[in-house]
């Protein structure tokens, strides 16, 4: 017998992640705003002795998709038909979410209605009659708070009882009224015809085609079913003659009347008062004070990350420290001596002591994001986002962005338009991944003493305004049009806990150890090898060890590259590391550790730097680090998600000039002002 | 109902300070030094956001007096903000106190903490009462 599986479904931001970890143990990133979801996830658990398939869809608030991550979810559930369908639903918004509740049982799904959210539904002094709700849906309903693991047991049970088979079958249909309830029974008896359509609940594909749901109608298209269509296209006119209304309004209007009667006799409203939510969002979504906010925040966010990491940089500089030195006096052959302590250990470490600054960033931004924060940050942007031809909705992907820039660009499948998606993916690269952060650190640490957070959090605006030029210009000139409206739910303010930040800084520093570990490692014993060893016509295979950096392979192409960033007034030794940064940008950090031969990277490292840099130079270093070309990875997930190579390429070319143009004024603008001032 | 009043008007006061030394601290980074102890460290990204809590918490005191809900909600952003950066210092001194273990230095009170932000925030603790009484509170 094949295991049963179970699809976990409900509007964007009602808990369906953290209920699918509760079911089956899973660690899945959750995060308190819409579209955390926009991939299908499949987990298991077992529950009295039936081991039990899960499926995670993306969040939507009809089965009319529109975006990408809404077709998934659709498809789903109405292609491969799960044993049964558990609709979470946020028992403190009953009325936006019974919507898909009723479009579900429409589909005939054996619906299992997860209510959510109970806590805050009482905190709103809101009391819901479950079992009422219950009985009118025909399908069970089990209260739960799922961030407290309330209910998930009795949730199972209510699994196990719909897969088993014990109440199948129970279809509540909305009533649309005399004369339309004729023309879908007549359509129905037409769709009954179609052997090919079989598969679907008939009732369904009636309402569906009667609405023109475009969808739909594709399926009874690819059915070979034409004859029902023309009927359902003469009977849609009909009808929105007779009622005077287009039909897919008028169904809309007639759940949205039934949901309102439903919710009247199954719930009782306590007195209107503000809760803690709606005060912070009268002022964190104000027009005067929503901005300033939300720099005050990410403002902090940058301090707490620079400041308190120091400790523990210091710890990992010891640590690399003390391990090369072992490794240097423990072996005797030269090449391997030299291979493993100013080759990998020099390069891994000096990327590896920025782990804590990664860690708190990430730990900083979970908390922003687990408070619900976020999807005030998106609301108070939006305006400002509208006016540079980006819609509110790109302001996820590109927050993503300041973590890494794949994910960021697989979040835009929320977008809906093509064009404001396209942007989107183009500009992300410009927001400052985790990977930019250790070359910040080095050169802010080094150069900038004293004002080491302002300095970073400026490299991450300075890539916010670029990518708001950039925005600008792509839709003036390539990607025409208007970029849609924001329409979002503002999720409840919450207290976020710490067992979840602690997990996703785990999830996204493991990353960053797990690439220490593999691209790191290979880059940098490329540098090594390129920098210690030099052409030899007499030697075997024509290489020697060259004793003196100055001669070696690597000093042979930067030299070579230089000239091209002469300008700037950088050394080979800094063109080399942008060179190898191409693989991954935490490699220029490893490169430098390499080429400078500094265990660790902490203040040995910096003061090598200092004999290098002046800080206007250093600054426009930083500058084209953030700028120039993505990682590879980055690359691939442009051309994954557009289905072309010609927009990574664009985004490549972009960067590149931009990078330079921008590294360039920096340094004749600073070193003019250093001229006169300094 | 009598009781939240004065603490509407402590919390008034607690903005008021937030302007000040915001200001002070800008002024402190425009100028260089400034001759008092304990005084904040002269960035001016810090002395700006200090004016933001400040101008938060002043913003709509006159309701806030008043017993309004819109009184209160600028009072519950002022007092998120002010505890945000309040523990942030903490964990700046706390963090340079255990690095100065790890590097085997004699530890010492440095003006980066921003003494005054951390005291302000907590003077401002007791503006919770008025959050945790806003059933008290009309529209």
């Amino acid at each position: 017998m094949e295991m049963p599986k179970i699809a976990l479904i409900g509007n964007p931001n009602v808990g369906k992640t953290v209920v699918f970890n509760a079911l089956t143990g899973a660690k899945q990133h959750v995060g308190n705003w819409p579209g955390v979801t926009v991939e299908r996830r499949e987990g298991r658990f077992r529950h009295r002795g039936l081991d039990i398939s899960v499926v995670d869809l993306p969040g939507i608030y009809t089965l009319s998709p529109f975006s990408i991550d809404e077709k998934i979810s659709r498809d789903y559930i109405v292609d491969k038909r799960p044993d049964a369908v558990v609709d979470i639903v946020d028992a403190s918004n009953l009325e936006r979410n019974l919507y898909l509740t009723l479009q579900l049982l429409e589909t005939g799904a054996n619906v299992v209605v997860g209510l959510n959210m109970m806590d805050e539904a009482e905190k709103k002094g809101m009391k819901i009659d479950v079992e009422r709700l219950s009985e009118i849906l025909k399908a069970p309903v089990v209260p739960m708070s799922a961030i407290k693991g309330e209910g998930i047991d009795a949730l199972k049970d209510a699994i196990y009882e719909e897969i088993t088979g014990h109440e199948h079958h129970r279809h509540m249909a909305v009533g649309y009224g005399e004369e339309v309830e004729r023309y879908i029974v007549e359509l129905e008896e037409e769709i009954s015809k179609c052997k090919s359509l079989r598969d679907y609940r008939s009732r369904w594909l009636a309402v569906g085609l009667l609405e023109g749901d475009g969808d739909i109608i594709c399926k009874v298209r690819k059915a070979g079913c034409e004859g029902v269509i023309e009927r359902s296209e003469s009977m849609r006119d009909e009808l929105s003659k007779k009622i005077g209304e287009m039909m897919d309004i008028y169904f809309a209007d007639r759940r949205y009347e039934f949901i309102e009667e439903m919710v009247r006799m199954v719930m009782v409203r306590g007195k209107e008062k503000w809760t803690f939510s709606d005060m912070l969002d009268n002022v964190f979504t104000n027009p005067v004070f929503g901005i300033p906010s939300f720099f005050l925040l990410m403002w902090a966010a940058f301090q707490f990350t620079f400041a308190v990491a120091e400790p523990f940089m210091n710890m990992i500089d010891i640590g690399f420290t003390w391990l090369a030195d072992v490794t240097r006096a423990s072996i005797s052959n030269p090449a391997l001596a030299s291979l493993l302590a100013d080759g990998i250990i020099s390069g891994v470490g000096s990327v590896l002591i920025f782990l804590p600054n990664i860690f708190l960033l990430f730990f900083a931004l979970s908390l922003l994001e687990d408070s619900g924060y976020l999807s005030r940050a998106a609301f108070v942007m939006d305006k400002s986002m509208y006016k540079i031809g980006l819609p509110g909705k790109s302001f996820v992907p590109m927050l993503l962005g300041f973590g890494c820039n794949v994910p960021a660009i697989m979040s835009t499948r929320t977008i809906e338009d093509r064009n404001d998606r396209l942007i989107t993916i183009l500009i992300n690269p410009l927001m400052s991944c985790s990977a930019r952060l250790p070359v910040y650190l080095l050169f802010a640490g080094a150069f900038f003493a004293g004002n080491e957070g302002a300095v970073v959090f400026s490299m991450y605006l300075m890539g916010i305004l670029l990518a708001v030029i950039m925005a600008l210009l792509l839709r003036k000139f390539l990607v025409k049009g208007r970029p849609a409206p924001l329409i979002m739910e503002m999720p409840p303010y919450r207290m976020p806990t710490l067992k979840n930040s602690l997990m996703k800084m785990w999830e996204n520093g493991y990353l960053f150890i797990k690439k220490a570990g593999t691209v790191i490692v290979f880059g940098v014993t490329i540098v090594w090898f390129l920098s210690t060893y030099t052409y030899s016509p007499d030697a075997a295979y024509g290489i020697v060890m060259s004793g003196d950096i100055e001669n070696s392979f690597a000093a042979y192409l930067g030299q070579w590259l230089q000239p091209i960033f002469a300008p700037m007034g950088w050394d080979w030794k800094a063109v080399m590391a942008l060179l190898f940064g191409f693989i991954a940008k935490e490699i220029v950090v490893g490169t430098f550790g390499t080429l400078y031969g500094v265990e660790g990277g902490g203040e040995g490292l910096q003061n090598a730097l200092m004999g290098s840099f002046t800080p206007v130079s250093a600054y426009a270093y930083m500058a084209f680090v953030l700028i120039y070309v993505p990682c590879l990875a980055t690359i691939a997930t442009i051309k994954a998600e557009t289905g072309s190579w010609k927009w990574p390429l664009l985004a490549i070319a972009y960067m590149m000039g931009l990078a330079y143009l921008v590294a360039l004024i920096i340094s004749l603008v600073g070193n003019a002002l250093m001229g006169v001032f300094g | 109902m009598k009781g939240l009043k004065p603490i509407a008007l402590w919390t008034g006061l607690i903005g008021a300070l937030y302007l000040l030394y915001g200001s002070i601290e800008i002024l402190m980074w425009v100028t260089g030094e400034f001759p008092f102890p304990l005084m904040p460290p002269g960035d001016a990204l810090a002395g700006a956001m200090l004016i933001i809590i400040g101008s938060i918490l002043l913003y709509r005191i006159r309701e806030l007096i008043a017993m309004k809900y819109e009184g209160l909600s600028f009072l519950a952003g002022g007092l998120v903000l002010s505890g945000i950066i309040g523990i942030m210092y903490i964990l700046i001194a706390g963090a340079d106190m255990l690095n100065s273990v790890v590097v085997g230095e004699l530890w010492a009170f440095d003006p980066g903490y921003n003494m005054p932000a951390i005291v302000l925030a907590i003077l401002l603790l007791p503006g919770w009462m008025c959050v945790r009484k806003g059933a008290d509170f009309c529209e």
